[in-house]
């Protein structure tokens, strides 16, 4: 044994494992995708049930800093919802455009006072207003601290058991929250609900509703379609079956307003706050031995815009790279420790080692095996035949997850975007996955230096109505 | 035997036949492996086509017939052309009617199960098939258009092994106003008790006043369980039940669970009597916020000016829930202009004062 076989086999064995662990989740999701889908067919009696019956109060929470272009539709979409109680409170988080103008001349805003609830420390409340025009719409005008600041803010002046989080730029279906909701109903301890977040680039718009779901038009918003769906489908299904979800999306995520109270709130100096918030929900539960579940639902929706240029995907993903890297080290006695079972034992190492280790190791193995090519150390058939596994592997987790979507939700009606999404699915592994890499290993860097910055995404708006 | 390691050994100069490297046949399973993989996924994706047609097709004899249906519906509403829905039909009609059923109540639901009814014998034996979603849907369809002794079926199904059936007979009995269905789920009730209470309590409450003396007895009874005996409670209140505030005081008196204080106090705080004060006063000093603060809230109702100190304590208090509540009862004992004098002074506080003025 030398250097280069305990380097290879690190590459061999993380490849391994990365696999292993992937499929597994695969397979779980399967069959829990399959139980699911089975309830499914009864979900029109249970959301009637519920429409009818006491469901929660909720209040949405929408941070919004610099919205101006997006607020006003957003506001008035989210006031289509069907749900029998819900408040929305958009945090202005001292924008310096024009967002709050627009809110107070779109809803008639008028100052009101309102005692606050809780106490997590935020930046200062500069007002509180109401809408003359509909008594749901609430906003908190602040001074600016960051996404997880504002939504601080908007959890001390939530007054109902759950609140939603959710993102300016997402469109929430009309069932959305009769649908995350339902966790709560059927389980007392539910403490989080995480909903699938869905591509909305390429999509058509009536009413502030995505009415025709297509595949967007450019290739790049096409492979993260791709992504979302194996993200959501594969992965937190999977972990989800094992009850080890460590991610809720900041953009759509139901909570437990008490337990998100007594946990802190999130966190304001990660720019992975969702993460964050989950990662600290599972400790301080697990700690106090007290009964929870942390859980994600594939069918409440949320459609939220893509990047659509290489600039701004690779800010997100090194935003997202830090955001792991960040909450994870926050937590890291969590890593191999019983006391937090499965999450503990499974999800924390596979996000800590594959997730947020992954691309030095997948950089590490491309370096050595290039340069035991180049030495004559390792035959060319036999890197060729480990490269088509690796190609392969990806492709079939791909292939299966459209496969997935297909044959439970089926959401993309029209079959070229179904054959198209099978087309992504063999070519995102000729430079996409590539060039993830490549920015997920500029996030690690980023983390490691302390970047703060948050890099955010040009808004485009849903304005593209239906033919 | 060897030829082939030449050419593909991990080591290209030799190395790999002499060496006992373990790289070589791990990679040829992880190669064999992939291949396994992509040839089950690429048959899930073919079996995904097959099914997308198959559905495809369903959906659109389903959408022909069900426009046919809708069609005739609206020309004749229980007419003879309901005879002429095939057997094989059956069970889209069913779908049919039962898409129209969720959105209609009363007569026009009962309309809808005389259409039904020849087809309801079909749907009994269901409650036997082996699969749980076909014993559900059957549930499901007796519990909407079924009467009588089909609804003794529905009953039946509470107590099935499968939670789906048991959830689904629960719902379609809650949906009826029927005392006798009232008596059925409130006996199966302890079955869901990781739901929420407040959600079985309004559906309980839904049944009508026929089910209070029921849950009146489910409250007070030591032998249920504390989530029972909280959805029973919780139900009384929607019910609007006056003589449920002495059972409260009974329940407060003597439990130690704390949930089902702040259900009692809940129920006082509804329709409690100034005689139920000397129970309520000493829970405003407890140590769970919801207690303190929901013990306040009945004193604001049942209390008197003798309360003014603990309304005043309860300002001070770390939970801003209790401190509202504080509030409230001194708004009630000395009105909103004294309330607005007596905080002026806390900039905090005086959000709450011009709230509870917005909110009166």
């Amino acid at each position: 044994m030398n250097g280069f076989h305990i380097v290879a086999g690190g590459v061999l064995g993380y490849f391994l494992i990365l696999n292993t662990v992937q499929l597994a989740t695969a397979v779980i999701a399967i069959g829990s995708l399959r139980r699911y889908h089975r309830r499914f067919k009864w979900m029109d009696a249970m959301d009637d049930f519920v429409r009818r019956g006491d469901p929660p109060s909720i209040t949405i929470l929408q941070p919004a800093h610099n919205e101006e272009r997006t607020c006003v539709g957003s506001l008035r979409s989210l006031l289509t919802l069907e749900y029998a109680s819900y408040e929305i409170i958009v945090v202005n988080d001292g924008s310096t455009d024009g967002t709050l103008d627009a809110l107070a001349r779109a809803f008639a805003l008028k100052p009101v006072g309102r005692f606050p609830m809780a106490g997590i420390p935020t930046a200062a409340v500069r007002g509180t207003y109401r809408s003359a025009v509909n008594d749901k719409v609430w906003v908190i005008d602040k001074e600016n601290g960051g996404k997880a600041d504002a939504l601080n803010a908007g959890i001390n002046y939530c007054r109902t058991a759950l609140f939603c989080a959710i993102d300016a730029d997402c469109l929430l279906e009309r069932d959305a929250l009769t649908r995350i909701a339902r966790p709560f109903i059927e389980d007392d301890c539910t403490v989080a609900v995480g909903g699938i977040v869905r591509i909305a680039n390429g999509c058509r718009f009536r009413g502030g509703q995505v009415v025709d779901v297509r595949l967007p038009d450019a290739l790049l918003p096409r492979f993260q379609v791709l992504e979302y769906l194996r993200a959501f489908l594969t992965g937190r299904m999977g972990w989800d079956a094992m009850n080890a979800l460590l991610i809720i999306s900041g953009a759509f995520g139901l909570f437990r307003r008490e337990t998100v109270i007594e946990a802190g709130g999130f966190s304001t100096s990660t720019v992975g706050e969702d993460m964050e918030l989950v990662v600290r929900l599972h400790r301080h539960c697990r700690e106090r031995r007290r009964p929870y579940r942390i859980t994600f639902l594939p069918d409440p929706v949320a459609w939220t815009e893509c990047p659509e240029s290489y600039a701004a995907l690779a800010r997100q993903r090194d935003r997202w790279q830090r955001g792991l890297a960040q909450s994870l080290m926050r937590h890291a006695r969590m890593l191999f420790n019983p006391r937090y079972g499965a999450v503990g034992l499974l999800a924390f190492p596979y996000f800590f080692f594959l997730e947020m280790c992954g691309p030095v190791v997948e950089l590490g193995g491309f370096l050595v095996f290039g340069w035991a090519l180049w030495t004559h150390r390792l035959s060319l058939a036999l890197s060729a035949a480990f490269g088509l596994s690796a190609f392969a592997f990806g492709m079939a987790l791909s292939i299966l997850t459209v496969a997935l979507e297909e044959l439970s939700f089926h959401r993309y009606h029209r079959a070229r975007d179904y054959f198209q999404l099978f087309l992504l699915a063999l070519i995102e592994n000729m430079g996409y996955r590539q060039l993830g890499l490549w920015w997920r290993l500029k996030g690690l860097w980023s983390a490691a230096r302390g970047v703060k910055r948050w890099g955010g995404n040009p808004r485009l708006g849903f304005t593209r109505g239906a033919g | 035997m060897n030829w082939w390691r030449g050419s593909i050994g991990i080591f290209g100069r030799g190395d790999a036949v002499t060496s006992p490297f373990f790289f070589e046949p791990l990679l040829w399973a992880v190669g064999f492996g992939s291949l396994a993989l992509v040839t089950a996924a690429g048959g899930l994706a073919v079996f995904a086509i097959v099914s997308r047609i198959a559905g495809a097709r369903r959906e659109r004899r389903k959408a022909r017939l069900f426009s046919k249906w809708e069609e005739r519906w609206k020309g004749d509403r229980d007419g003879p052309w309901v005879a002429d829905v095939r057997p094989r039909d059956a069970r889209f009609f069913l779908e049919f009617l039962l898409s129209y059923a969720v959105a209609l109540r009363g007569t026009s639901q009962r309309d809808l199960g005389v259409l039904a009814d020849p087809h309801l014998p079909w749907v009994e034996t269901l409650l036997a098939a082996r699969d749980p979603e076909e014993r559900a849907w059957a549930v499901r369809a007796l519990g909407l258009f079924g009467r009588g002794r089909r609804h003794r079926a529905v009953a039946a199904a509470l107590g099935d092994a499968s939670p789906l059936v048991s959830l689904s007979a629960a719902f379609a009995l809650a949906g009826t106003r029927d005392p006798a269905a009232a008596q059925d789920l409130l006996s199966h009730i302890d079955r869901y008790e990781s739901w929420n209470p407040y959600f079985w309590a309004h559906a309980i409450a839904r049944l009508g006043a026929g089910v209070t003396e029921e849950c009146r007895r489910l409250f007070e009874s030591p032998h249920r369980s504390g989530w029972t005996r909280r959805v029973a409670g919780l139900a009384l209140r929607e019910l609007r039940d006056l003589g449920s505030a002495d059972a409260a005081a009974r329940v407060l008196r003597h439990t130690s669970d704390g949930a089902l204080a702040v259900v009692a106090l809940r129920l006082l705080g509804a329709f409690g009597r100034p005689e139920h004060r000397p129970m309520v006063r000493p829970l405003v000093s407890s140590e769970r916020p919801e207690i303190r603060s929901l013990a306040l809230a009945a004193l604001s109702v049942i209390g008197n000016g003798g309360d003014a100190d603990l309304f005043e304590d309860a300002l001070r208090d770390p939970s801003p829930w209790v401190a509202w509540r504080g509030a409230e009862g001194l708004r009630r004992l000395r009105g909103a202009a004294a309330l607005r004098d007596r905080l002026s002074g806390d900039s905090r506080l005086r959000v709450l004062a011009a709230e509870l003025d917005g909110a009166s």
